[in-house]
């Protein structure tokens, strides 16, 4: 095996940085191997990534130390547009990477730079349409996609290409679990089909540890390391959760996924079927949000259709489906952001002069939420509108912000910005809080520190909605789940019920042990009660 | 495979956005013809009647070819007519010249040291309708680059610059980008001050919010630079000879020196610099997209309309080039001494009617399956 990525030395400070984000890095990656990228938010991921296609140096200023070969060649020598060919970007946000009007024409653009005959254009088209299943969507205009859908003609995009080096920042943040699911695939597939070599950063693990070569660790002090991926898997935080059963449990070899675990798990009992789902759960709170036959339509289309629901003090409900069943419409009609075609949505704690004092929103994309120029300033912005009272102290511990007070939110990387921007908009005391889609580009820790701040906001008796595709979110503190489908209720019920009842939308610990087991505590509790 | 993600892909764009777009069936070279002509006949002409008559006809390009879902661009285009309205009360404010009396402000001279300036005093007749008639221009050249905006497939057009100019080409396609880009934002950030219990409306969302915009606006067209270059855009490139560089940009002074001396002096002499320069500019555009390898799978090809469209504005260019050096057909302005009133005569008149040619294929909704 020879390397295709080579690295010495290799150092990067952001200019007005105090510190380095990269420093003295040394490592190979060999060709045609499968490589996760592990790492906390703004640890330098996307940094290292922009290293292998030369935007850093040549786009980004900054010192630049060391050296990075891509195939052989010096990036400070060669334009990144000369190394399109070597090596392919897919950035995390699918929004900022299109170029075209339409679906074909984006997915063409690389090759049609690189001067690739028009036979061989027309195929590899056809070829990525497919494995992206975008065959449906060819002839549309990207404005008119959904985030997910965006996302994947941006991967499908730089595959057309069929680069040496893929380079994958977060590729499925955005994507339904189904969708998610299909979009690696069809990664793995063509690293054995093509000989591709793949580099993804990515938060969660579960669904690609049992697929990667090796783990590439990128702790945020500079350093880069790679590992063998049992090894690394056995202490990292963010192991998916059949290893961290295994590591309870003293599984040996580790398992790195579902099939391996389950030579371990005592079989799934046919336990008379899955809890079945029978409406909401019976809770003890006052109905804080009611929903009455909405109908919502955007674009002369029908986004949700006669919904009805009740949401009661004390609530974590978790919103689930497609991408693009309605969770995003829901969401801005309970915040008073889209106006329903007819129904109605009625919050029982809301003040007459300041609507957003008991209400607070966080949308998709929680950078464009932010518009000041410290962290603090975000804060007290909220806090002085929505006259909540809250100190800036308390609401920047609260989210571990304090180092980050007087940073320019535009300096910090996705992960940390939508850390601000949540922090800014639940500042003080919101009875209703509404999040779109809060784990996307979050890592570990801050998804723990996201899952034990809303358990205490609802045990103090916030209502609570997340939209989210993170099922293994979903399970850790939602106590109710709702399922949408083209704008329809499809399911609504106890989070264990509606999440083992269902084949796409089912942590990895129901997948092993079914009944109500969802998270990993609840299977280790089960073993402890089976011994 | 691949059923269950069509399917989503289906359902999302019907639950979420809009299905469809406007987009225009004409040529991206049949736009820039367009709108380089217009520009031409505008610099051509001092003379109101014609000038608003160009303004009227872009204003009808425009109608035709805007994007109904996008109320921005409305807004946009009528903000900056009031500001070149504005230029008319400033022109008086900064001394009138001219024989015929018709009000008077308070005088403010300055003193010897500051050049002894006068502000305000007697306004004139001849100065009133002078600035009027700039004003008339800055507003028909506003409503023709707007018309073109709107009209023409940036995307397109970027794909049709020479490879040699590829990074001229980025850069004027990152700036078209920015206005719709930031309109976008601005929606997006008043929906943030909303939710923040602030009003989203009003003078102080417009200051709270003007300099994120900018900000915002200047990260996301370094991300488009970033992304077209990361997927090789202009690699294949050769560069311009040298003379072919220095006709370039000689045409480019010439033709933008040649354009206002045309509009200021109305002398023969500008007038055929200008159009000499930009010929030079469009002799080098078209030699180096001659030699471009890139392959483009979509290549529109120039069609009927875009003929159509083209030859209209050639023969228009060609009739006012043709009356500013004769001097005929009163394409030239200027209200001094006394104040008169600008000349009338149908043959301009005609030229500047057959500027509404793209119109007359108005943008259809594309997009749908």
């Amino acid at each position: 095996m020879t390397a295709i990525v080579r690295a010495e030395r290799l150092g990067f400070t952001y200019s007005g940085a105090p510190y380095p984000v990269l420093s003295d890095a040394s490592f190979e990656i060999e060709d045609g191997e499968l490589l996760v990228m592990a790492g906390p938010s703004g640890g330098g991921k996307s940094t290292l990534l922009r290293c292998m296609n030369g935007l850093i140096p040549h786009f980004h200023g900054g010192a630049f130390r060391g050296k990075i070969e891509v195939a052989g060649i010096d990036t400070r020598e060669r334009q990144p547009r000369d190394l399109a060919h070597l090596a392919g970007m897919v950035f995390q946000d699918p929004e900022s990477q299109a170029v075209a009007p339409t679906v074909e024409e984006e997915i063409v653009f690389g090759l049609e730079n690189l001067g690739a005959p028009r036979v061989l254009i027309r195929k590899r088209l056809e070829e990525s349409l497919d494995v992206l299943g975008l065959a449906a969507l060819r002839k549309r205009a990207l404005t008119t996609l959904s985030g997910g859908e965006l996302q994947r003609v941006a991967i499908a995009a730089v595959l057309t290409m069929q680069p040496r080096v893929l380079l994958l920042d977060e590729p499925t943040s955005q994507l339904d679990p189904q969708a998610a699911e299909d979009v690696l695939h069809a990664a793995v597939a063509l690293r054995a089909d093509a000989g591709l070599t793949i580099v993804i950063a990515e938060h969660r693990l579960e669904r690609l540890v049992q697929h990667a070569d090796r783990i590439m660790e990128v702790p945020g002090d500079g350093t880069v390391s790679l590992h063998d991926v049992r090894s690394a898997i056995a202490r990292l935080p963010s192991a998916p959760p059949v290893t961290a059963i295994g590591r309870a449990l003293g599984w040996a070899p580790l398992p790195l996924s579902i099939a391996e675990a389950r030579r371990f798990a005592s079989p799934r009992r046919p336990d008379g079927g899955s809890p079945v789902v029978n409406g909401p759960p019976r809770a003890a709170g006052d109905v804080a949000v009611s929903v009455r036959s909405l109908n919502v339509t955007l674009g002369g289309q029908r986004a949700l259709r006669s919904l009805s629901l009740d949401l009661r003090d004390g609530e974590v409900v978790a919103l689930m489906g497609r991408n693009g069943a309605g969770k995003t419409t829901l969401l801005r009609a309970i915040a008073r952001l889209v106006k329903p075609a007819s129904g109605a949505v009625a919050l029982t704690h809301l003040s007459a002069d300041q609507p957003y004092h008991h209400l607070a929103y966080v949308a998709q994309n929680p950078g464009s939420m932010l518009y000041h120029d410290t962290v603090r300033r975000e804060i007290a912005d909220v806090v002085s509108g929505t006259g909540r009272g809250a100190h800036m102290d308390d609401a920047l511990d609260e989210w571990r912000l304090r180092d980050l007070a007087d940073c320019n939110p535009l300096d910090l990387s996705v992960g940390e910005r939508q850390r601000v921007a949540i922090a800014a908009m639940l500042a003080g005391a919101p009875r209703v809080i509404l999040l779109d889609e809060p784990t996307r580009g979050m890592d570990h820790e801050n998804k723990e520190l996201l899952v034990r701040n809303l358990r205490a906001r609802a045990r103090s008796g916030a209502t609570i909605v997340l939209a989210s595709h993170d099922v293994e979110l979903a399970a850790r503190c939602a106590t109710r789940v709702v399922l949408l489908a083209e704008g329809e209720l499809i399911a609504d019920g106890p989070a264990a019920a509606v999440l083992s009842d269902s084949i796409t939308f089912s942590t990895q610990a129901n997948k092993l042990f079914g009944g109500n087991v969802l998270t990993v505590e609840d299977a280790l509790a089960a073993m402890e009660a089976r011994s | 495979m691949t059923t269950a993600a069509e399917t989503s892909g289906a359902v999302s764009a019907r639950a979420l956005r809009p299905d469809r777009v406007a987009a225009s069936a004409l040529h991206p070279v049949a736009w820039a013809a367009w709108l380089a002509g217009a520009l031409a006949m505008v610099f051509l002409t001092s003379n109101p009647l014609y000038t608003t008559m160009i303004a009227l006809a872009s204003l009808v390009v425009y109608a035709a070819h805007r994007d109904p879902t996008r109320r921005g661009s409305d807004y946009v285009l009528a903000g900056s007519i009031m500001f070149a309205t504005l230029t008319v009360p400033l022109n008086l404010l900064t001394g009138s010249t001219g024989a015929t009396h018709v009000a008077s402000l308070p005088a403010l001279t300055t003193p010897g040291w500051l050049g002894a300036v006068t502000f305000g005093g007697d306004v004139t007749a001849e100065s009133l309708a002078y600035a009027a008639a700039r004003a008339m221009a800055i507003i028909a050249l506003l409503a023709a680059v707007w018309a073109f905006n709107v009209g023409a497939d940036h995307f397109r057009l970027l794909r049709y610059v020479p490879a040699g100019l590829a990074q001229l080409g980025v850069i004027v396609s990152v700036g078209l980008m920015l206005v719709p880009a930031t309109l976008a934002r601005g929606a997006a950030l008043r929906e943030a001050r909303l939710v923040r219990g602030h009003h989203g409306r009003g003078p102080a969302a417009v200051v709270a919010l003007a300099l994120p915009l900018l900000s915002d606006a200047l990260e996301r067209s370094v991300q488009r630079a970033e992304s077209l270059d990361a997927r090789g855009f202009g690699r294949l490139a050769t560069a311009p000879r040298p003379w072919e560089s220095l006709l370039a940009v000689g045409g480019l002074a010439v033709s933008t020196v040649g354009a206002f001396a045309s509009s200021y002096t109305g002398g023969a002499p500008a007038a055929l610099c200008m159009i000499a320069g930009m010929a030079a500019l469009a002799a080098v555009l078209l030699r180096q997209s001659g030699r471009s390898t890139a392959v483009r799978l979509h290549a529109p090809r120039p069609a009927a309309p875009d003929v159509l469209v083209m030859t209209a504005t050639a023969a228009s260019v060609a009739i006012f080039a043709a009356l500013r050096i004769a001097g005929a057909g009163g394409l030239a302005y200027l209200p001094f001494p006394t104040v008169f009133t600008p000349r009338f005569a149908p043959l301009p008149a005609i030229a500047c009617v057959l500027l509404i040619a793209p119109a007359l294929y108005p943008s259809t909704l594309r997009g749908a399956r």
